[in-house]
């Protein structure tokens, strides 16, 4: 006799389920905050650094 | 209500684990610079400051009228290491004392020596002052190579900074962070096993998601800060700063992709336990 059990397929998208809302909260802040920091990178760099 | 609470923790584990990721990454980068007298530069970093160097000299023997070749020897090996061992404690100075040290600058009278004993330099008229300008250019051009930046402005700037935030106590906090994260990741993993004391694989079930969740958190950040294409911005402001910020960023690569790669590894583990005894049972 056999006893099924649930065979724990699913748990392999459990990672990418947990880490969504972090991936999409970093979409967003990339997205949001991602032009402008990269702006203030380059003056950084620009006012900072001789050639 | 238990499982809700046990992904809650898992969530926020997965947090943890990739904030000590990240900071670890952060502090191994900063580390050397605020330890004693300064990071030993790298040997292909100094090899490749040398190349630029011969560039520069020769421009340089051009503009001045001197023989490259004696001056470029003179400024090679020790000197360089000297040069590179003076800009690290620059760099020191700011990132303990938040504000820029002294300008590290060559043996002077050494390179005059070595321009006056140039034919095509004693030939000159006036070779004490060729050489001696010759010599304060070579020294300037050789400086930028090693330390690359407008001091006045970065000094400027830390003391703006400094008056908003404590800079020091914000670079030590930095520096400790990584060891608070990973003793909240601990906490954490010792809550969800209490929870789970009954079921070993589920206890695993939570950790392994969460190890999981902060491999794919630490790749996306990693990716984030690949495309925002600061090596480009460098390389058009400044040959050297990008010399030096490969030898940065290649640490900083691998060592990313180390801590997600074990991480990868210990929710590969985890979960595959977890469904071994979840598989089907035959009796």
């Amino acid at each position: 006799m056999s006893i099924k059990k649930k065979n724990g397929k699913g748990v392999w998208a459990a990672p990418l389920l947990l880490a969504l809302p972090l991936l999409a909260l970093l979409a967003a802040a990339a997205i949001r905050y991602g032009p402008a920091l990269v702006r203030l990178i380059n003056v950084m760099i620009k006012a900072a650094v001789t050639a | 209500m238990k499982k809700v609470v046990a992904w809650v923790l898992a969530f926020l584990l997965a947090i943890a684990l990739a904030l000590f990721c990240l900071t670890f990454v952060f502090r191994q980068a900063v580390l050397p610079g605020t330890v004693g007298k300064g990071a030993k530069a790298n040997s292909q970093v100094v090899s490749a400051e040398q190349e630029l160097i011969r560039e520069r000299v020769t421009e340089l023997a051009g503009l001045y009228g001197f023989t490259p070749g004696p001056v470029i020897d003179a400024v090679s090996g020790e000197a360089l290491d000297e040069l590179n061992a003076k800009a690290a404690l620059w760099w020191n100075t700011v990132l303990t004392e938040g504000k820029a040290g002294t300008r590290p600058k060559l043996d002077i009278g050494m390179l005059r020596e070595v321009l006056l004993s140039d034919p095509l330099v004693a030939k000159n008229e006036d070779s004490e002052a060729l050489a001696e300008t010759a010599a304060d250019a070579v020294n300037e051009s050789v400086v930028r190579v090693v330390l690359p930046v407008r001091q006045e402005i970065v000094s400027y700037g830390m003391r703006k900074a400094g008056q908003k935030i404590d800079l020091i106590d914000m670079m030590d906090f930095l520096i400790r962070v990584p060891w608070a994260a990973l003793a909240l990741a601990l906490l954490l993993a010792g809550l969800i096993a209490l929870m789970e004391s009954r079921r070993l694989s589920g206890c695993l079930k939570y950790i392994g998601s969460a190890m999981g969740a902060a491999a794919l958190t630490v790749v996306a950040v990693a990716v984030l800060a690949a495309l925002a294409g600061v090596r480009p911005m460098i390389q058009v402001a400044s040959r050297s700063l990008a010399i030096q910020y490969d030898g940065i960023r290649t640490g900083m690569v691998l060592r990313t992709a180390g801590l997600a790669a074990v991480l990868a590894a210990g929710c590969v583990l985890c979960l595959t336990f977890h469904r071994r005894s979840a598989e089907p049972n035959e009796s």
